[in-house]
């Protein structure tokens, strides 16, 4: 008798169902949990040519040894261009010193609460679109001794310019139970970003918001800002552009901003009947000097630079000037300003002429140059040669180090008779083998490695004083030479982790075609490679009916 | 892997044997050929901050073909399958539900890949005619092409899940579409609309959004974050299509 057959299972369908279920809650999880992981660890690679997403390693060094919690907040319209571009910026300063730079992002027009929160927060009021740094002082351990002691505000700087500065906000003063005192600073959207408003559409061309932000970050982490002088007296007729609002704006306006940029104080100073100057000062800043210093000036100058650690000259000299005392000081400290001007004879249809716009190239060796190594820059106007003493026994017994910073190309020589309307070269005038150095650096006191380095006091000789004039027509001062002042500022105030930190400047792209090129490229385009789709087309459907 | 194989090289011969692929590489490769025709015109008129490739990627071209593809590809793929009563049939035979799953997928994402390769072809034969007249920056054409890529991996695997849900192809092109936008505009709004009051939560935001992706991405901007969201949503996607299939099997 056959097998009666086995009765089939009944298929367990409520418990398949389960099943997929918890399957799926189990890949929801997992796809959570992945994702967590990679929000939290994440890498980036900067694919562009010059790298306009990666932060300088000067900010990343100077981010990484920061102490305590800054905060960042970018008051930007959500959405907009400049909130993307500061929000890849604030990206890279989250990476580099997380978590000890904390961001936010306020949009004024729609969270006008929190606005009024962060108003409060910070003691100031939110107008304009920028950044927000701010840092709170660690609490001091005496409250009395505290209020006492409480950083007074910094004074927002009162520079005779019409672009806006930095600004250094004051805090209110703490009373006796008042949490500990907070610096901030705003940094507003106008000096971050630069537009070319020339086209039909406005179009971003220069991007500063890492050096400016560095800048602020610095200046809220140090207890007071250094203090920089521009000497006047003795200065000589600026030239001078003239802005939209008629205001007037020099080379004294320019140095203004950038050393507000830098989060430093800028005050100008008159030597006549001074006793001595002033103990605040970081550095002194003279530019164009057209009458020469008294030999009480030059004293007093030189007993402060020699006496004071971290002291910083800088001289942008104009060839025209005579300024022997001024000379004869630099001299001793192995840069001897040549009476000579730079120049190229340039032969052309309508005969020679003395071309005396230089161009010149950055010494690569030198700290205040190197992260500007291969870009070119151009000396206008006039300019003369400096001569430097670079190995001298005077040199190695004062602990100085003179070194070139920019040099001329070579086919430029120094013409020692600019009187002489014959552009021709002359044994006297200086040129090839000799190297035309326009700028040049002395350190008084620095140490090779840089972790044992002090402040040192510091000297930077520039053989031109136009060189950060702004364009009478644009107002802009050329990016390059703006770049090479600050690096040199940023390098005599001993802040070396703000030198290097470049503007971004954002190239225009456009296309400049052939007649017939649009015409070919469209052909191909929207003609030929079409075509051999549609013939595909047609083939397979043949292929099919068949 | 075998079967896998077989399955996929059945596909690859669905798609490229029908004439409604070429159809779609052409009306594809149109619209590309306008947006970069766009894209020269802009450069041509006046100096632009974005070169041509981002400006390939930022036209409204580029976001008519863009979104439309991904149901045209992906509707008939099981759709088709469960009209016809072949997805029973295949049940019936030793193939897995993932090796089904993976293999139309995969086919999608070459066919996908060809789709791109003509307007990759538009750059360098501009750069031939033209003699290098635009510069090709190699950091926005990885980075445009990448993000392509990536989102295309997710929406790819959207279409596909819908396509399991229906048997009318129309109804799951619909769906794929709404997914697809859903998904996009859940973002863009997300990142224009959303309030920066909990911080956490802007970045949460920014990490979905699609937009932010395109724009960082074309610009040159390679990040790892949208690669393994895109990879693992469109993981996700491709599990729930083989849950819903398994599901089927066993239910009938």
């Amino acid at each position: 008798m056959p097998a009666s057959p086995a009765t089939p299972r009944p298929i367990r369908r409520t418990s398949i169902a389960t099943n997929v279920a918890l399957q799926t809650l189990a890949g929801l999880m997992l796809l959570g949990v992945v994702n967590y992981l990679s929000f939290r660890h994440f890498r980036r690679w900067d694919l562009t040519r010059d790298r306009q997403f990666t932060l300088s390693p000067q900010s990343q060094n100077f981010l990484q040894s920061l102490r305590g919690r800054t905060e960042v907040v970018a008051v930007f319209p959500k959405g907009s261009d400049e909130e993307k571009e500061i929000r890849a910026l604030l990206e890279e300063y989250k990476r580099a010193a997380r978590p000890r730079v904390v961001v936010d992002f306020l949009d004024l027009n729609r969270e006008p609460s929190r606005r009024l929160e962060l108003e409060k927060k910070f003691a100031l009021n939110i107008t304009q679109h920028g950044l927000i740094v701010s840092k709170q002082a660690a609490p001091p351990k005496d409250r009395t001794a505290a209020n006492a002691a409480a950083p007074t505000a910094p004074t927002a700087p009162t520079a005779p310019t019409n672009a806006a500065n930095a600004t250094s906000l004051p805090a209110p003063a703490a009373p006796a139970d008042a949490p500990p005192a907070r610096r901030t600073r705003f940094v507003p959207a106008e000096q971050i970003f630069t537009y070319d408003t020339d086209g039909p559409q406005r179009r971003l061309i220069e991007f500063r918001g890492e050096d400016l932000l560095t800048s602020a970050v610095i200046g809220v982490n140090q207890k007071s800002p250094p203090v920089v002088y521009v000497l006047t007296g003795n200065i000589g007729n600026l030239p001078a552009a003239r802005a939209p609002g008629g205001q007037t704006i020099t080379a004294e306006n320019v140095l203004w901003d950038m050393a507000a940029k830098q989060d430093a104080h800028v005050r100008t100073l008159g030597l006549t009947g001074l006793a001595e100057i002033p103990a605040d000062a970081a550095a002194l800043v003279s530019i164009r000097p057209g009458l020469d210093f008294t030999q009480r000036e030059i004293e007093m100058i030189e007993q402060w630079w020699t006496a004071r650690r971290g002291a910083g000259l800088l001289f942008l000299l104009d060839p025209e000037a005579d300024l022997p005392r001024l000379g004869g000081f630099l001299a001793r400290y192995g840069v001897r300003p040549r009476p000579d001007r730079v120049l190229k004879v340039l032969t052309t249809a309508q005969g020679t002429r003395k071309e005396l716009e230089v161009p010149a190239a950055f010494n690569p060796l030198s700290p205040v140059t190197a992260p500007l190594g291969g870009t070119a820059v151009t000396f206008p106007e006039q300019s003369q040669t400096l001569r430097l003493e670079e190995d001298s026994r005077v040199l190695r017994a004062g602990a100085l180090e003179v070194t070139p910073l920019v040099l001329a190309r070579p086919d430029y020589w120094g013409e020692t008779r600019p009187e002489d309307p014959a552009p021709r070269r002359d044994p006297a005038d200086t040129g090839e083998p000799d190297p035309l150095v326009l700028a040049a650096s002395v350190e008084r006191g620095g140490q090779q490695d840089q972790r044992l380095s002090a402040a040192s006091s510091r000297l930077i000789a520039v053989g031109n004083a136009a060189l950060i004039d702004p364009d009478r027509e644009t107002l802009r001062v050329n990016p390059v030479a703006y770049d090479f002042v600050s690096s040199s500022l940023s390098w005599l105030l001993n802040r070396e982790e703000l030198i290097g930190i470049a503007s971004r400047r954002r190239p225009g792209y456009n296309l400049d075609l052939a007649p017939g090129h649009t015409a070919k490229v469209l052909g191909l385009c929207l003609g030929l490679l079409p075509a051999a789709v549609l013939t595909l087309l047609l083939a397979v459907w043949s292929a099919r009916r068949a | 892997m075998r079967v896998f194989l077989i399955l996929l090289g059945k596909e690859l011969r669905q798609f490229f044997l029908s004439p409604l692929a070429y159809v779609v590489i052409l009306l594809f490769m149109l619209i590309n050929g306008v947006s970069f025709y766009a894209s020269i015109s802009a450069l041509t008129r006046s100096t632009s901050a974005h070169n041509i490739v981002t400006w390939m990627f930022r036209t409204p071209w580029f976001y008519l073909s863009y979104f439309a593809v991904f149901p045209l590809i992906t509707m008939r793929l099981l759709a088709e399958e469960r009209k016809l009563g072949t997805l029973e049939t295949m049940m019936t035979a030793p193939v897995r539900a993932s090796q089904l799953v993976l293999s139309k997928y995969a086919a999608a994402v070459i066919f996908y890949i060809v789709l791109w390769l003509p307007s990759l072809a538009n750059l360098y034969l501009f750069q031939y005619v033209t003699a290098g007249a635009a510069d090709l920056p190699r950091g926005p054409l990885i980075g445009s092409y990448g993000i392509v890529l990536l989102m295309g991996l997710l929406y790819l695997a959207m279409g596909l899940f819908a396509s399991s849900l229906s048997r009318n192809q129309i109804v799951a092109a619909i769906l794929a579409l709404t997914l697809i936008l859903l998904h996009y505009l859940v973002g863009f709004v997300a990142v224009h609309l959303s309030s920066a009051r909990m911080l956490d939560l802007s970045e949460i935001l920014n990490y979905i959004a699609s937009v932010e992706h395109l724009s960082l991405f074309t610009s040159g901007l390679v990040d790892t974050r949208p690669v393994v969201y895109y990879i693992s949503l469109a993981a996700f996607f491709l599990f729930l299509t083989h849950q819903v299939i398994e599901f089927r099997r066993w239910k009938t």
